[in-house]
């Protein structure tokens, strides 16, 4: 267990294009990993869950509300933009300098970006999926002036 | 301070969290039913009300009694004409009356109806036409045409033209009836055997479906809720199979709104399937294992992975029985519906028990009767439900040090967990069983914490619960339809299998516009989107704009009156504007609280300094609540010989029984300035000279009683000499010179010489003795 170091990557993207890439194993540095380059950003993600079950569908990172991330977190949220995080392992043995090829993934987590609270200086953001737990939202349409005019009353 | 929540999630949650244990359900009637209510009064639509999506797929199964599918739908009428007069086979019925109404059937296109599934109460007959994105048939005035109101009583508000109909299928409904049938406002019923047409996860088409994994990605999407990439196609095309290969369809119509959520958890019960949150994505998995093929696998089962001692960390058990209540074994009273070929469905029951048990009950409904046509559908959900009340005991969370498993453990994998129990001497028990991953937890420190669910296996270590459900047959018996009238449906109707036409539809060309599209209401930025955006720009403005001039962000903020120091009282009253002070002139101080501790200081006016405390009042409201100070001559003796100027400064402290001292903190006055003196001159040879203005000077004359000489020059232009203090004397208005000999009137060292001397060009001079008793 204590050869063990964890590394953890998020990304911002839509169907367009990705925005951010950032990673925070490798102190101050861009790192390249998976043919792309990987900034140094500070975020905390405490657990990844994965879960069979309704429950639980959504995890939460912790990051520094740094002029770059409330950007990108604000669009992220105005832009529906998704947020990709996965989380490799490797042996701390080897080098700690750049992402080891034969790293392991063991977890990895795609979702939304459907909240953001904190402070001035430390962001939670959660990140799951937009369909909200309560209220309804199937037949997704109901009958309206514009569907159906003025009804008949029988 | 930012509040961070972190909710417990106990494991006692984790079999309802997994849909293995359902909330109680109230016994009511089945929800498919709809055809029991044949002959009642046609359905108006109602704004507000959701669109129907009628879903579903008829399978004929061609030389057996296995028909399934298909659903019977009561749609709602949108608009309606009724008329007088028609004719058949060139008879003509002046007061007959002929109806002409328009309905909707369901949200997206649904697939070919055919005359014979056209009905009026339980009758086939009538004309019908269906389309597709408009209201179907050709245009027709609505309204109440009847010539004869007192044969025929219709409705007076028929509806209008209005409306788009987009994304929905409509149907043209005509119908005539003879003077006397009350059945002309009767409801319409259509059996439609192919819903509508959606994407299909196995076939790789669109076309009507009755796969339920089908029905929850078009509500996904139609929702627009979940971006497609979180929809876990994979996982939803698994789960598509293997509800196909065991014949669980949905065919029903979904009239009541609910939440997505809900919906789906509750389908995926009914069709031994969960939802499952996997890396964010949703979609569905079996809940039995399943083989290559997508049958229940009952067959030995292997486990991926094994848990002993050597993983679990310290406190990384906890284990939770299900209860008692979720235990007992029922009876399963599965609700569903027998669709019969060309005839009206009907609602089933079919009673599940494990051989010997329950058998007087208790009961548990689970009604199926919505979208469930096929009775072994039905049978094997209830094999299910009572066969895991029998065998899935407790569930686990156990706490591990990160393995090989790391990389290669995924939800819903079978684990074995070996623990071994040494709790009796020289007993070892083991807890050795078989479960189903159900929540994975990596966490920062590399401790992964699993939740896993009893998997119950036999002897030879097969699942029981597979077993059950695959072994799970219906009784195959169909019911008779129960009716022997069939005289009235219409010839033309009755077996007649052609489509109706569905190649006309027209809406209203003078569409009025019922969206607000709002404008924009600001100035487009230039970021692209065409909208402002919240950019704040806070220019410096005017008194008129609302913006500080300034520009500051604090600039047109009230001061809170809390932030200042509390005000000194009204300020010190009594000074002699005329004069300077002199013994006897009584000051007033009067401080906003009372009663209040008092204290009077001497002040430097030209350092600012506070100097020493001259006198000590406690107001009162006897006193009017003012402090009252006398000016004594030693004061102003001590105050002129330091050569200050004169100053006098108050303060207060208000009473506050809560401080240990009992009075609140010291509040300090203005300081006010008494009328300033020039330095005290000497006796003898003290004078003083000066032009136009008013002068006053303290003078030494010496103590004790006696007589002073004073010798004034005014010159030309008259002048007036005042003398205060130890002694008195008003010259008036005077010219030219004089000396005067004066007598004290106190012991006093000061007598005040004051010259008014108003006039221009004017000069004066005088000079005072000292004291001679």
């Amino acid at each position: 267990m204590a050869n063990r170091a964890q590394s953890q990557y998020l990304r911002l993207f839509d169907e367009s294009a990705t925005y951010y890439r950032w990673q925070n194993f490798y102190f101050n540095q861009t790192v390249t990993w998976e043919t792309a380059s990987w900034n140094y950003h500070p975020f905390v993600l405490n657990a990844m869950v994965g879960t069979a079950t309704q429950a639980e569908a959504g995890i939460t990172v912790t990051i520094p509300a740094t002029y770059i991330a409330v950007n990108a977190l604000q669009n992220a949220l105005d832009k529906n933009w998704l947020c990709e995080l996965k989380m490799y392992e490797f042996d701390s043995r080897l080098s700690q300098a750049v992402p080891q090829s034969g790293q392991l993934l063991i977890g990895t987590f795609i979702g939304e970006v459907i909240g953001i609270g904190g402070s001035f200086t430390e962001l939670d953001v959660s990140i799951g999926s937009s369909l909200a737990p309560v209220g309804a939202q199937v037949p997704p349409r109901s009958f309206s002036s514009r569907l159906v005019g003025n009804p008949i009353k029988l | 301070m930012t509040i961070k929540l972190r909710i417990s999630d106990p494991l006692q949650l984790l079999p309802y969290q997994t849909g293995l244990l359902k909330p109680p359900l109230d016994k009511k009637a089945a929800e498919g039913n709809s055809a029991s209510n044949l002959d009642t009064q046609q359905k108006a639509i109602e704004l507000g009300q959701p669109v129907p999506i009628v879903f579903g797929k008829y399978v004929d199964v061609a030389g057996t009694v296995e028909d399934h599918g298909g659903v019977f739908i009561s749609p709602g009428a949108t608009k309606a004409r009724y008329e007088n007069g028609f004719s058949i086979d060139g008879t003509s019925y002046p007061t007959g009356l002929k109806v002409t109404m328009n309905m909707v059937l369901s949200q997206g296109e649904l697939g070919q109806i055919q005359v014979q599934d056209v009905y009026q109460r339980a009758c086939k007959k009538g004309t019908a036409v269906v389309y597709y994105g408009a209201n179907a048939g050709a245009l027709y005035a609505p309204g109440n045409y009847v010539t004869y109101p007192t044969l025929w009583t219709c409705p007076n508000y028929c509806g209008t033209n209005d409306g788009t109909y987009e994304d929905m299928t409509t149907l043209w409904y005509q119908n005539t009836y003879f003077e006397g049938d009350d059945t002309w406002n009767r409801q319409v019923h259509v059996f439609v055997r192919n819903g509508i047409k959606v994407p299909r996860l196995i076939e790789g088409t669109s076309g009507s479906s009755n796969n339920m994994l089908d029905l929850a990605i078009y509500l996904i999407r139609k929702t627009s809720r979940v971006p497609e990439l979180l929809i876990d196609t994979t996982a939803m095309t698994l789960a598509a199979n293997f509800t196909a290969t065991n014949k669980f369809y949905w065919d029903g119509v979904i009239t009541e709104s609910s939440n997505l959520e809900d919906w789906m958890q509750r389908m995926a019960g009914f069709f031994l399937l969960r939802v499952s949150d996997k890396n964010g994505k949703k979609g569905f998995r079996p809940r039995l294992p399943i083989n290559g093929n997508y049958t229940i696998n009952t067959g030995v089962i292997s486990w991926v992975y094994g848990f002993t001692e050597e993983h679990l960390l310290p406190d990384g058990f906890q284990i939770e029985y299900i209860p008692l209540t979720e235990r007992k074994p029922i009876c399963a009273q599965m609700i569903w519906r027998q669709q019969p070929p060309n005839d009206i469905g009907f609602i089933r029951t079919t009673e599940v028990r494990i051989d010997g048990e329950a058998v007087d009950g208790p009961y548990e409904q689970f009604d199926m009767s919505q979208f469930c046509t096929w009775e072994d559908h039905a049978v094997k959900v209830g094999a299910y439900e009572v066969a895991r009340r029998k065998y899935v005991t407790h569930s686990l969370r156990i706490k591990v040090k990160p393995d090989s498993f790391n990389t290669t453990l995924v939800l819903g994998d079978i684990v074995r967990v070996q623990l071994r129990r040494e709790t009796d001497p020289g007993l070892v028990t083991f807890h050795d069983y078989l479960y189903e991953v159900e929540k994975i937890n990596k966490t920062v420190s590399g401790v992964v914490e699993l939740d896993l669910m009893h998997f119950p296996i036999d002897s030879q270590g097969r699942s029981i619960l597979a077993l059950y459900v695959a072994g799970a047959e219906g009784t195959g018996y169909l019911y008779d339809v129960g009716r022997n009238d069939y005289t009235c449906d219409d010839p033309d109707n009755e077996g007649n299998d052609d489509p109706i036409p569905d190649d006309v539809g027209e809406n209203n060309p003078d569409e009025p516009d019922t969206d607000v599209d709002l404008p924009n209401p600001g100035v487009d930025d230039g970021t692209g989107t065409g909208l402002p955006t919240d950019r704040p720009v806070f220019p410096g403005g005017t008194s008129t704009t609302g913006y500080p001039p300034s520009g500051s962000p604090t600039g047109n903020n009230p001061d809170d009156p809390f932030d200042d120091e509390p005000g000194g009282g009204t300020p010190i009253t009594g000074i002699p504007n005329d004069r300077p002070i002199q013994a006897g002139d009584e000051l007033v101080f009067a401080p906003p609280c009372c009663p209040s501790e008092v204290i009077w200081y001497q002040y430097d006016c030209d350092t600012g300094e506070r100097m020493q405390a001259v006198y000590t009042e406690t107001t009162s409201p006897e006193d009017n609540c003012e402090s009252r100070y006398q000016m004594t001559g030693e004061v102003i003796n001590q105050l002129l010989d330091g050569g200050i100027k004169f100053c006098l400064q108050g303060s207060y402290k208000c009473l506050d029984p809560g401080s240990p001292e009992g009075t609140g903190p010291e509040i300090f006055s203005d300081p006010v300035e008494l009328t300033p003196y020039l330095p005290p001159i000497q006796c003898p040879g003290a004078q003083s000279s000066g032009g136009q203005g008013t002068y006053t000077q303290v003078v030494d004359v010496g103590e004790g009683l006696g007589t002073f000489t004073f010798g004034y020059q005014a010159y030309s232009i008259p002048d007036r000499f005042v003398i205060t203090g130890a002694a008195s004397l008003d010259t008036g208005n005077v010219s030219g010179s004089a000396s005067l000999t004066i007598t004290k009137t106190s012991a006093d060292r000061y007598v005040f010489v004051t010259v008014y001397a108003p006039l221009s060009g004017t000069a004066w001079l005088y000079s005072v003795g000292c004291t001679t008793p």
